[in-house]
This record gives C-alpha cells, structure tokens and sequence, in this order.
C-alpha cells in the first residue's frame, strides 16, 4: 500500500520526468525546419504558461494537437505567478516550462537573453515577418508577439447613450458630477483600470517623459495634480474587484460605462457570455494598447515542441482565426486585419503603455495616494 | 510513572510532534529572520530594521492592521452573542431540537469561498436580493451592497461560517451545568438574569473565551472573505501581506515578513485581550 | 392553568423552529439554489440586464467547465492529494495519539498545547513563508510542497481526534485479553480496534475534506501550475470571474464534501463534537 502511494505521488509530482530525458543531442539551431518537427512531435508535449481565457485556449489548441499530435497543457495560473515561477527556477537544469506568455513590456524589466531561449527569429520558419517590438521595447527576437489589444472604454447602450459619452478630461468630470457611480473600474487583478489611471494621469500630468521606465520619488511626486483629480471626483467612479468584474457588473445593468480590455469583451460576447450590445470606445485623451508576446524559457524540456507551438500560435492561420474569436489585433502580416468593437477612427487614440517598472509605480501610486487614503 | 514510561512516551510522540515543531519553527523563523534582513533573496545576509521602518511608516500597513483588528473583534463578539442564547435555548433537547442543531451546523459544511460567492451572487446589482427589494417596492432603485466601504459584508461571511463553531464549544459546557445547580438557584429565588450572570456565564467563561480566541485568530487572517467581499479601499492584514510580497520585487519578502510578524502579534495579542476582557465582564456581572 | 402554560410553550416552540427554518432559508437555501440557476445559464444566451431571469436554461455550462476548464486536473489534483496527506498525517498521528491517550508523562499538557500551534498561526503566513523556505531549498516539486504544508498543518486535528478514541479504550478490556494469553496482535484487534475505529475513520475523513477545503497553501505553495478545487474557485471568483462558471465549480466542490462529512458526523457521533472545529 505505501509503496503504491509513494508511487502515485512519484508519478504526480514528475509527471513528464521520464520522457525525454536524453532530448536534444543536436542543438535546434543545427536542424531544419523538418527535423525540428520531427524532434518536436518525439518529444510529444508542450507546457504553455498563459495567464488568461485558458479555458478558450484549450478548446484553440485542440487544431494543434490534431495537426501535429503535440499534447498541450495550460496551466491556471496567474501572470505574476508565472513569471515568478520562471525566475525561481532559472537556475534548475530543466524548467516545467516549456512556453510562457508575457505582457509585451515585461522583456524590459529583466534579461531575455539569461532567461530566455532563442533568439527566436532565426529559427521560426516565419520569423522574420512576426513582431518583436511592442510596447515600446523590443526583445530582440526572443519573444514573437501573438496578440495585440487595446483598453478603452465600454458602455452599456441599454444605460447610456452613445452622445452622453465622455471624450475628454473635462467631459468625465462633468459625467462623473451628473452620474455619480456609473463608472467602474478595477485597480487589481488586469490591466484595465489600471490603463484608465495612466490615461488619466498622462492627461494631466504632461510634463514626464512617460517612454522612460525609471522611477524615481521626484518623479512620483510630480504625478500629485493627478491624484487630487481622482480624490476630487472620489464619489463619481467605483472600484471593481477585476477586469471581469467590471464586465461583469456592465453586463447587470449596474454601470454606465467601464475601463474595459476590447479583447475582453469581444472575446465573451463571441461565446455568449455577456450582451453582444455592449460597446467600446478610446476617449480622444488616449488609451494604452499593445500585445502580448510568447517565449521558450532557457531551461524549457521541450524546445522543439515549444517552436512548432510557437509558429503555430503565431501563423497568419491561426492570427486570423483569434481576430475572429477573441477580436485581438492579428500579429501576422498576412492575416486579415481586426474585426475589433473600437471604431475604426478611434484607434488613432491609441496610446503605448508607461515604461516599466515606472508604469506599475503609477498604479502603486494611485493606491497608496487616491484609493487608500 | 516512571521515567521509563515518560521516555516510551515522547519517542511515541516523535513521529507527530516533530514536523510540526519543525515545521512550525521553520516558517515563524523564516518569517522574522527575513524581517530582520536575513535569508535575503537580494543581496546579502545582514542585519537591518530598513524593512521595518519602510512598513510601519505606511499608512496603508496602519489602516490594513487596524482593519483587520476592527473585523476580528467584531467578527468574534458578534459570532459569539448569537451563537450563546442558541446554546442555551437548545441546553435541553425538545421535538426538532435535533433539525436545528443540524440547521446551524451546516455553514461549517460550506467552503469559505463558496460562502463569498454565494453572498456576492445574493447582494449584487442584479441579484436576488436587489431584484426583491425592487419589486416589492422598497427601493426605487437596486442597491450597490457589493464589497462595501464598512466590511458590513466581510462581517456578516465571518459570522456567518463562525458562528457553528461558537456554537459547538459553547453548548457542550452549557449542557455541563448540572439541572440540580440551576434547580437549587431557583429555589432560592433566583431569577433567569440573576441566574445567567451568577452562574451559567461564570461556568460557561472557558468555553466562551476559547470561542473568541478562535474566531479572533481566523477572522484577523482573513484573506477569502476579503478578497472577495470585502471593501476595495482597504487591504486586510493577510491580502496587504501578499500584495506587499507580490509587488515589490525581491524587497517584497523582507516586507511582507514585517507584515506577517505584525499579524502574529495581532492574533497572540489581539485575541487575549479579548479573552481578558470577557473574564473581566463576567466577573464583574457575577457581583 | 398547567395546560394553557405547556400549550404555550409548544407554540412558543413552532414559532421559534419556523424561525429558524427561515432564516436557514434565507442564509443557505436560497443562496444556493440561485447558484444551480445560475450554473444551468445557457452559454449561448447571457442573463444580462435588464432581465429579470435567465432568457434559456441548460446543462451546456456544466458539460463545457468539465471539458474546457481545468477542472478535472484539479479533481484530481485536489483528491489525490487529500488521500496522501490523509495517510501521512495518519501515520505521523496514531503512535502520538496513542501517547496522549493512554500514557501518564512529564509535561503531557504543554505537548498537547504544542499539538494545536498550526491552528494558531494564520494561514498565510505559514503559506508564504514555507514557499520561501522552498525556494531557500531549491525544492520544485509542488505537489511535495503542498503535501507537507497540508500533512503538518493538518496533523493536529488527526491526533486530536485519534487522542479522545484511544483514550476510550478500556483498560480492563486491554488486560482480560492479555490475561488471557493474548498476542499483541490479538489484543489490538479485539480491545483497541472496536472502539478506535470510528475516531481513526473520521479523521481520515476529515482530514481528507480539509485538505480538499485547504486554499492559503494550495493557493501560495501551489501557484502557477498546481491548482486545486479551492484554487480554480478563487480564480473563477477573481482574475477570471464568469458568474455561471463559478457557480458550478461552487457546487463541485461543497457537494462531494457535504456527503463525506455527514458520513464523519455519523461515525464521530460518540465523540466530542468540538474537535471538528477551527478551519477558516
């Protein structure tokens, strides 16, 4: 009996250890395309760490597993769970991880050639069309972006007129002053609220070179107008508990408008989930988009499986048919450009993120100094 | 006893106090020597009070302790209050006293994050509650109860799942007193008032404190409840803890250990000052 | 003048029971068969304001979270390990529950006060420190990791509870059998295992349905790639809230665990009631 379980817990807890455990006599940079595919399909499986719509993904991944008879798992965690988990174990000789998603900006804030696998661009069959640099820093090949979105604001045309909207600075006050708690937005847990505190704060705050991700505590001090802002319209907004609470609460008829992600909402009104009337907009002030891109950790098992992933996740095939689906901005060249929510003559709003880590301060900032005080 | 049989007696006890002993000393030990510097995980081992000063000069840490004191004591006393006429009313068993003992318990069945979501799912915007009081003309308008600025909600989850195990340790020692001292009492004239405070609350104080300790210690480590209930301008202990952690980069665990040791000292301190002053109360309506 | 006190009393005593099924209504009944509704919304047609009720029902979501989600890997996750952690914790528990129970020693009562520090440390804590101390061993595995967190943080409510069985056993039943020439063997089949039997079920049980119940350290030692029950319901709560998926993950995961329980209850009948106490 014991010696079962302690079997049972071996095989739990080194689920793939003993596969593949003499991969990779020959470096992938040495193969051709054909070999990697070969290696790839020997190795039989991939770990991608995403932080999102993972139960989406695996319904998207089924095409590839039938093309290639890869088995891919997803994970449930969460970004910053990842990431951490990708630094902890970068000095162990094999990783769990075999691909991991990242926000397009987080390659500045650490070494992608320590870390990562690659670069990336040589050896994709398509590198050399993908995308590399997204908001605002560029990985250098390391990591191909295979999402792109934008943050903006949605409402709910069931609550709200599209002429009562907000475009401007002065316009939210005014909406704020004849709405009181109409407008949710979250501070944790996703990017959304976080992305109308920066907008904000860069309408206001003008003088800060916001493309430099240094912080410092002068810089931070200069943010002050912003902050009186939000305390002053305190009572006009509410703050959510996530992205998806924001949409959630949109959907139940309980706010006029949110800080909302387009691919968010596209993505579960596509299956259902939420009102297909619910609209999005970018206010003229500007609103940060960019995209996520995807990496092979530099301890990764499974490299080869991961690079097939990777080509396919990135494929202008597969690029058109997430437009589609989630209505992400397509990061291959040749696939058919978004059938997002925004208005075509919203996106010359769109805006890049704050440089990090000076953009989490900022968020940081609003905590400590608006929400918390 | 012999020394003999004491020796038998702690290698028998080995296998199940050792981990916890070691365990147990690891993590609190691991927890104050990363909030004095050590076990860094930048830099270098040394002595320093930097992470100290950097977290009991926040405001955000001061609000989050107060907080979490705040909600504890309230979630305690007020568990407590409700679950004692209960056990009192059900000392002596009658027809169906059996289904509302079983009707108490059945919180205790309820995982803490089902319990969030059954509650969120229940005040939200568009939930049961907001849709009845609508219809039934109360409010013209539904209610935004959601995450609440006071914590009314985080309080009412706690009490809600505590309340059975007040319930539980209280009505053993009241079904403890003996009929013939509460017969005696009322020989001699004793009211039901004059009864409770001269000895079914004496009598009943062990078990009474153990309950408000227990609930102090769960409700000021909250962190489900909270997460998912609770107000958004404030962190409890616990969630100020892992944010602190999460965010900071390196420094974040000498800071979140800072916290921890902070929230110890909440739950050592904060619930015997409760138990203390419950043994005061109780004394001093004896008299 | 007897008559019209005790009918009184009766009705005092519908009342108060009509009461209480009120609000037992109220604070469990409804909350979770609004939690059935809400997991039976058609994915295809939200509930979205402003109806008042869900435009089509079907078991479509229940079929999806099972096939799309990561539930089944965390069923598994989640049961495997509670039945490793329910056979170590036992097995670390019985020879010192047997000392607590039957044996006279020198400073019994400070060690049964030590028995109970993991109750006393908030959760958390003990769940971000010992990830710490992890990393601090270059331990990976996060099932090991989850395993001890649970299997010493659960150990006090097993020696507890196989404290009070052992200590039921009687010692004249003890020394009959080994006045009768009895094996060691024989005397724990007839005089300790009757009575401890119970109590070592119910602890298993117990134990089992906390583990599955736990959520700091599955949640802190766990993360990313470890999930369990508790863990996809905080996500589902959380990052990823979807109400109607939520609600089905809820009932998976109190269900399972009512019925286990109610079968502890019964075996613990005999036992003290206010040992099961103390989890958040």
């Amino acid at each position: 009996m014991l010696k079962k379980v302690a079997l049972l817990m071996l095989a739990t807890a080194l689920p793939m250890a003993i596969f593949n455990t003499k991969a990779e006599a020959k470096d992938l940079s040495q193969m051709n395309w054909e070999e990697i595919v070969a290696q790839a399909k020997a190795e039989g499986r991939v770990n991608w760490f995403h932080w999102y719509f993972q139960d989406r993904f695996r319904e998207q991944v089924k095409d590839f597993e039938a093309e290639y008879g890869i088995k891919v798992t997803i994970p449930d965690g969460d970004g910053k769970a990842n990431m951490d988990k990708m630094l902890a174990e970068r000095s162990r000789a094999e990783g769990d991880i075999d691909a991991i998603s990242l926000g397009g900006a987080a390659l500045q804030t650490f070494k992608s050639d320590e870390l990562l696998y690659g670069p990336l661009k040589p050896l994709l069959p398509e590198g050399t069309k993908l995308r590399y640099a997204i908001e605002g820093v560029d990985n250098k090949g390391y990591a191909p972006a295979f999402w792109g979105n934008q943050t903006g604001i949605a409402y709910n045309p069931a609550r709200v007129s599209a002429d009562e909207l907000p475009h401007t600075l002065d316009e939210f006050v005014a909406f704020m002053k004849k709405n009181p708690g109409e407008l949710g937005f979250n501070v944790e847990n996703g990017g959304s609220g976080p992305a109308f505190i920066e907008s904000v704060t860069r309408a206001i705050v003008k003088d800060i070179d916001y493309t430099q991700g240094a912080s410092s505590p002068e810089k931070l001090a200069k943010l002050a107008p912003a902050w009186a802002w939000f305390k002053e319209s305190r009572d006009g907004y509410i703050i959510t508990a996530s992205n998806a609470d924001s949409v959630t609460r949109l959907n139940d008829g309980e706010f006029k408008i949110i800080a909302a992600w387009e691919d968010q909402i596209a993505g579960l009104q596509r299956k259902g989930e939420i009102s297909k009337d619910i609209k999005l907009y970018i206010p003229s002030f500007g609103f940060p988009g960019g995209g996520n891109v995807i990496g092979i950790p530099a301890n990764a098992k499974h490299k080869a499986a991961a690079l097939v992933f990777i080509n396919w996740l990135t494929s202008a095939k597969t690029q058109a048919k997430f437009a589609k689906t989630f209505g992400i901005a397509p990061q291959h060249p040749d696939a058919d450009s978004s059938v997002g929510l925004i208005p075509a003559a919203d996106r010359k709003f769109s805006t890049a993120w704050s440089a990090k880590p000076f953009g989490d301060e900022i968020k940081k900032a609003f905590t400590g100094q608006v929400l918390q005080n | 006893m012999t020394n003999n049989q004491t020796l038998k007696a702690y290698l028998l006890l080995l296998p199940g106090l050792l981990p916890i002993i070691a365990f147990m000393s690891l993590v609190v030990g691991m927890a104050v020597s990363q909030s004095i510097g050590f076990f860094n995980f930048s830099g270098a081992d040394q002595f320093s009070i930097q992470s100290w000063r950097e977290i009991l000069s926040q405001d955000q840490f001061w609000r989050a302790f107060l907080y979490s004191a705040r909600t504890a004591t309230l979630s305690a006393i007020l568990s407590v209050l409700l679950a004692y006429p209960i056990a009192l009313w059900l000392r002596r068993p009658f027809p169906g006293s059996d289904l509302i003992s079983a009707m108490i318990k059945a919180p205790i069945l309820v995982h803490g994050l089902v319990a969030a979501f059954l509650f969120v799912n229940f005040i939200s915007f568009q939930g049961f509650l907001n849709v009845a009081l609508v219809n039934l003309g109360f409010t013209a308008s539904p209610m935004r109860m959601q995450n609440d600025t006071y914590a009314i909600g985080v309080v009412i989850l706690q009490v809600w799942k505590n309340m059975p195990f007040a319930f539980l340790i209280i009505v053993g020692s009241v079904r403890a007193i003996g009929d013939d001292i509460l017969d005696a009492a009322r020989g001699l004239g004793a009211g039901w008032l004059a009864r409770l405070r001269r000895i079914i609350l004496p009598l009943t104080l062990r078990s009474l404190q153990a309950a408000l300790v227990l609930i102090f210690i769960v409700a000021a480590g909250d962190y489900s409840f909270q997460a998912v209930a609770g107000p958004t301008s404030v962190n409890s202990l616990a969630q100020f803890m892992v944010r602190t952690q999460a965010d900071n980069g390196a420094n974040g665990w000498n800071e979140a250990a800072v916290v921890a040791v902070m929230l110890m000292g909440l739950s050592l301190f904060g619930s015997l000052i409760v138990a203390g002053l419950t043994q005061l109360a109780v004394r001093r309506m004896r008299r | 003048m007897h008559g019209i006190t005790s009918s009184r009393t009766v009705w005092y005593r519908r009342l108060s029971i009509g009461l209480a099924l009120a609000v037992f209504f109220f604070a469990l009944a409804l909350p979770f068969a609004l939690a059935v509704l809400w997991s039976l919304v058609d994915p295809a047609h939200p509930w979205a304001y402003p109806a008042v009720l869900p435009p089509v029902l079907s078991l479509r979501r229940w079929l999806e979270v099972w096939t799309t989600s990561a539930l089944p890997q965390a069923l598994y996750n989640s049961y495997m390990l509670a039945a490793c952690v329910s056979i170590a914790t036992l097995l670390l528990a019985s020879s010192a529950a047997y000392a607590l129970g039957r044996m006279e020693f020198v400073g019994k009562s400070i060690i049964h006060l030590l028995t109970l520090v993991p109750l006393i440390i908030p959760n958390f804590i003990s769940a971000i420190f010992f990830s710490a101390l992890l990393i601090e061993l270059d331990v990976y595995s996060r099932f090991l990791g989850v395993l001890i967190g649970h299997t010493v943080s659960l150990l006090p409510y097993a020696i507890r509870l196989m404290t009070v069985s052992f200590a039921m056993v009687r010692q004249d039943l003890i020394d009959a059998a080994r006045d009768l020439g009895a094996s060691p063997l024989t005397v724990f089949r007839t005089a300790y295992l009757p009575v401890i039997k119970p109590g070592l079920l119910a602890a298993l049980i117990i134990v089992f349905i906390l583990s599955i119940e736990e959520f700091a350290i599955s949640y802190i030692v766990g993360a990313p790639d470890f999930i369990t029950v508790p863990t996809i319901l905080y996500s589902y709560l959380g990052y990823n809230f979807i109400r109607p998926n939520a609600a089905a993950v809820s009932l998976i995961l109190v269900v399972p665990n009512v019925v286990l329980m109610l079968i502890a209850e019964r075996l613990l009948r005999s036992a003290d009631p206010a040992i099961v106490t103390g989890k958040g």
